[in-house]
């Protein structure tokens, strides 16, 4: 695997959208029978976890905490995870601080205030930075999921203007309806038929009520007007501060410690707040012609293992530069590629010339190349292999062209002819055919295909030659 | 009717807002007082691990866009949002004049690549003025290549009267890196050695603090103000610090008020943006004006840009001061940071299903008019019949509701 990794760019095999790709960045689909690079997927969340505390969030539950952890906090100055501290105030302590929540009945904790160790409280700090949520005067709460994150300045405004908003474009429709209405048919008794208007009880102040009486009464300007803010007549000035002393930058926040709060933007220190953790998630990949899975991990969020895992890796023969060769423009050089076999069944693979549409209109210069002729047989990968006895079976294969053979694997010999003038880097082109034995359990009878799999190898520059 | 029905058939999830900025991308849902995420317009390109610019313009025309925005959309929904993209419509905050060829590929990747139902596209100065709950303002919309005044007028663009200069967000930081490279000195705290600003390899190192130095310590001197701030030593990296003189702290945004080359300065491009606006007006938008953009939050603009404009409509021998000269000028705050104002507008907006709806296109319309959407400013009539379709005079058939009454006779006679 080291060396795939090392060659990453080097071969590169075409997804079916005709984008190249490294070997490990392509999935198979098994019912395609096509490649999918990353951008011929989709792509969904499957579940949510915490990073941090892993716990799994139900899909309902996070969107409900706007993808945030309950339990876990993030700093709002250095942006780790902070932890939680718990120390114990005497009860004594507790009585002189707060007599009156002790002496009421109805405490939260009555238990815990009552234990004779006094009782524990929480606050937060970062191992990071130091920072702590007493820094800035938030108080020890009881409980460590009592740290909420404070609500936007703003919101009661922007609710308020959601609404008027809402009902803005509700009336606006319903008179646009109306006077289709009217257009088509002259007049509409529809109104007649409303019973609401005699409903017991439906007090004139309710919400419905109110729509009811914006929608069919007037819309007069004062209702627009309540709602609109006012302008001022003298815009912020720089505060006094700013000319008297030189600024504790170290109270300043930054630019990146305000955006991680976008509804607060925190402008100095003391107005940081604990940032609940943003949660992760597992994804889910289907395949976009199908929409079949092609991959799906375990819901533990522990766990790296996957359900379902369809990667090309496990499937197309694996292409890799045997040794650099010495190229030389104009000149016939041999490439030694070995073509590993993923699968512990014997594969039969096969080479053709790519079609002359693959290169888009020249854009891509490919050296000419001829390639093995026939189809060869890869012997199985199994890792017990090695232990059997050296079977003597014939695999099929042109003698000429191999260099040698291994377990699960063949050397061959390709001969490219880089041409004169090639500047950049010299590269040929192949499909590699082989062909794919279904191995899902639902179809009985084992059935097989061939699969195409254009591929291009970058050899790198000419050699140049000193002599 | 058909607002009950509208109520109860389904649950509105809301819409997605995205404004693409050229620096920073807003992203969060409808409804919400504040974006979730604010985020760099950049993306990481696999396999060559760079980060590219999303506004990059050597891109900006060309078909690999398409391949920039899907990751950078994938990125988004993925990582930020965690939301299936299927279920939500969304509703995109762009630039009045936004290049049409980046409006049809994120069209083009919201529809295909994500398979986004509806997608609307609405101008940020509108928007702009849905955060403060009136229909009326004189909107400046200061992003980072250009600034752009637009009057609205009960909802209504004032196009004529459109104006933009390139005094915005990106004079200000010049303004300040040649006032640093000037006069600003860079510590050595291992060696103690002073080197001016402008020596090779610091300016980098200044560049990339640059957004926090104007953050931290700059404002915008007001007209009648003689003081000087006193000069600050700024913590570039654990080895250097910079020495921060004292006038290019109050002297940042001095780049806006001053006339270029051919191009106009702030103030004057909102005077003749008013005196090209019908005269009834002009009294209600000059006293609603909206600033918007990251720069608007520097403290004491707004101050400095009133004392501007008034000295600029009272002055004799300037043009304005026959028509303008009796204007007052208002400010408003909006109820969000200025840089996300505009998304606020978006959020307030996507609420309203029927509004978006009317405006979007979906995803089958899209694929009709051959993946390339309409725009203010294309002259297709063809295109223009596709987007508002010409209501048809014939009747609906009485299909649904005698099915729905021959369904109930059946049920109760059983």
């Amino acid at each position: 695997m080291a060396l795939s990794l090392h060659y990453l760019k080097r071969v590169l095999y075409s997804c079916s959208c005709s984008q190249p790709a490294p070997l490990t960045d392509l999935y198979f689909c098994r019912h395609c029978k096509v490649a999918r690079c990353q951008d011929c997927v989709s792509i969904t969340v499957d579940t949510y976890f915490c990073p941090h505390c892993f716990e799994t969030v139900p899909v309902s539950e996070a969107k409900n905490r706007k993808n945030r952890c309950n339990h876990c906090f993030q700093c709002p100055r250095c942006s780790s995870t902070l932890t939680t501290r718990s120390i114990i105030v005497p009860s004594e302590v507790l009585a002189e601080q707060s007599p009156k929540k002790t002496e009421s009945p109805s405490s939260k904790s009555p238990s815990l205030a009552r234990s004779p160790g006094g009782t524990k409280s929480y606050y937060l700090s970062c191992t990071h930075c130091k920072w702590s949520t007493r820094d800035v005067g938030i108080k020890d709460k009881r409980s460590p999921i009592d740290f909420k994150d404070p609500l936007s300045p703003h919101q009661e405004r922007v609710s308020q203007l959601v609404s008027f908003y809402k009902e803005f474009s509700m009336r606006d429709q319903a008179e646009r309806e109306k006077a289709k209405k009217v257009g088509r048919r002259g007049r509409s008794y529809g109104g007649l038929l409303d019973t609401s208007k005699f409903v017991k009880g439906a007090s004139s102040d309710s919400p419905k009520q109110l729509r009811r009486a914006s929608l069919q009464g007037t819309w007069n300007k004062s209702v627009v007007n309540k709602v609109a803010t006012q302008s001022t007549d003298c815009p912020d000035q720089i505060p006094d501060g700013f000319y008297s002393g030189e600024p504790e930058l170290k109270k300043i926040a930054t630019l990146q410690q305000r955006l991680l709060d976008p509804a607060h933007q925190p402008a100095r220190v003391e107005q940081f707040t604990p940032r609940p953790l943003h949660l992760i998630g597992k994804k889910l990949l289907r395949c976009k012609g199908c929409d079949h899975i092609l991959l799906k991990a375990e819901i533990n969020p522990s766990s790296i293992r996957f359900k379902i895992q369809q990667i090309a890796l496990h499937t197309f023969p694996q292409i890799r530069i045997l040794k650099p060769p010495s190229l030389v423009a104009g000149a016939p050089c041999e490439v030694l590629l070995s073509v590993s076999n993923p699968v512990n069944h014997v594969v039969s693979i096969s080479f053709q010339q790519l079609e002359p549409s693959f290169t888009k209109g020249g854009k891509v210069s490919l050296a000419p190349v001829s390639l093995p002729k026939g189809s060869y047989q890869l012997s199985p990968n199994d890792d017990m292999g090695d232990l059997l006895d050296d079977s003597e079976e014939e695999l099929e294969g042109e003698k000429e062209f191999i260099h040698s053979r291994l377990l699960g694997k063949l050397v061959l010999k390709f001969n490219v002819a880089p041409e004169e003038g090639t500047t950049g880097e010299v590269k040929f082109g192949f499909v590699l055919s082989f062909d794919y034995k279904s191995t899902m359990e639902l179809e009985k009878q084992e059935s097989s295909c061939i699969v195409p799999a254009p591929v291009v190898v970058d050899l790198g520059k000419l050699t140049h030659s000193d002599d | 009717m058909s607002t009950r029905r509208l109520a109860f058939s389904h649950h509105d999830k809301g819409s997605i807002v995205i404004e693409i900025g050229r620096m920073y991308t807003k992203v969060g849902l409808s409804g919400e007082p504040a974006p979730r995420h604010v985020i760099r317009s950049r993306v990481e390109m696999k396999p060559y691990g760079a980060l590219q610019d999303v506004w990059d313009p050597k891109y900006l025309h060309r078909e690999e866009l398409y391949l920039i925005l899907s990751r950078f959309l994938q990125n988004i929904y993925l990582k930020y949002l965690m939301v299936p993209s299927k279920d939500y419509r969304v509703l995109v905050v762009e630039p009045l004049l936004s290049p049409s060829h980046f409006r049809n590929t994120l069209a083009r990747a919201l529809f295909n690549h994500f398979s986004v139902p509806h997608v609307a596209f609405m101008p940020s100065p509108l928007l702009g003025t849905f955060s403060l709950g009136r229909q009326t303002a004189l909107v400046v919309d200061i992003g980072w290549l250009e600034t752009t005044v637009i009057p609205l007028y009960e909802g209504v663009p004032i196009m004529s009267a459109w104006q933009s200069t390139s005094c915005a967000a990106k004079t200000v930081h010049n303004t300040v890196m040649e006032c640093l490279i000037e006069t600003g000195a860079i510590t050595d705290t291992h060696t103690q050695e002073q080197n001016p600003a402008g020596t090779l390899g610091l300016k980098e190192l200044i560049q990339g603090s640059l957004e926090d130095i104007i953050v931290s310590t700059c404002a915008v001197r007001s007209m009648d103000c003689d003081r000087t701030p006193p000069e600050v030593s700024f913590p570039l990296s654990q080895q250097y610090t910079l020495c921060l003189p004292g006038p290019a702290r109050d002297a940042c945004a001095e780049g806006l008020f001053e006339e270029g080359e051919g191009d106009l300065s702030l103030p004057s491009a909102v005077l003749e943006s008013l005196l090209k606006c019908p005269c009834d007006c002009r009294r209600d938008l000059s006293e609603n004006v909206l600033v918007l953009g990251g720069i608007a939050s520097l403290p004491g603009l707004n101050y400095r840009l009133k004392q501007e404009l008034e000295r600029l409509a009272g002055d004799k021998n300037e043009r304005f001061s026959a028509k303008l000269g009796a204007l007052q000028f208002k400010f408003h705050q909006p109820p969000a940071h200025p840089s996300t104002a505009a998304w606020l507008g978006g959020s307030i907006f996507g609420t309203s299903e029927v509004a978006v709806l009317e405006r979007a296109v979906s995803k089958e319309k899209f694929r009709e008019m051959n993946q390339r959407l309409p725009d203010w400013t294309s002259c297709d009539p063809e295109q223009h019949e596709q987007l508002r379709p010409v209501p048809t005079r014939k009747l609906l058939p009485a299909a649904p509701s005698s099915l729905y009454k021959s369904t109930t006779k059946t049920q109760s006679a059983h």
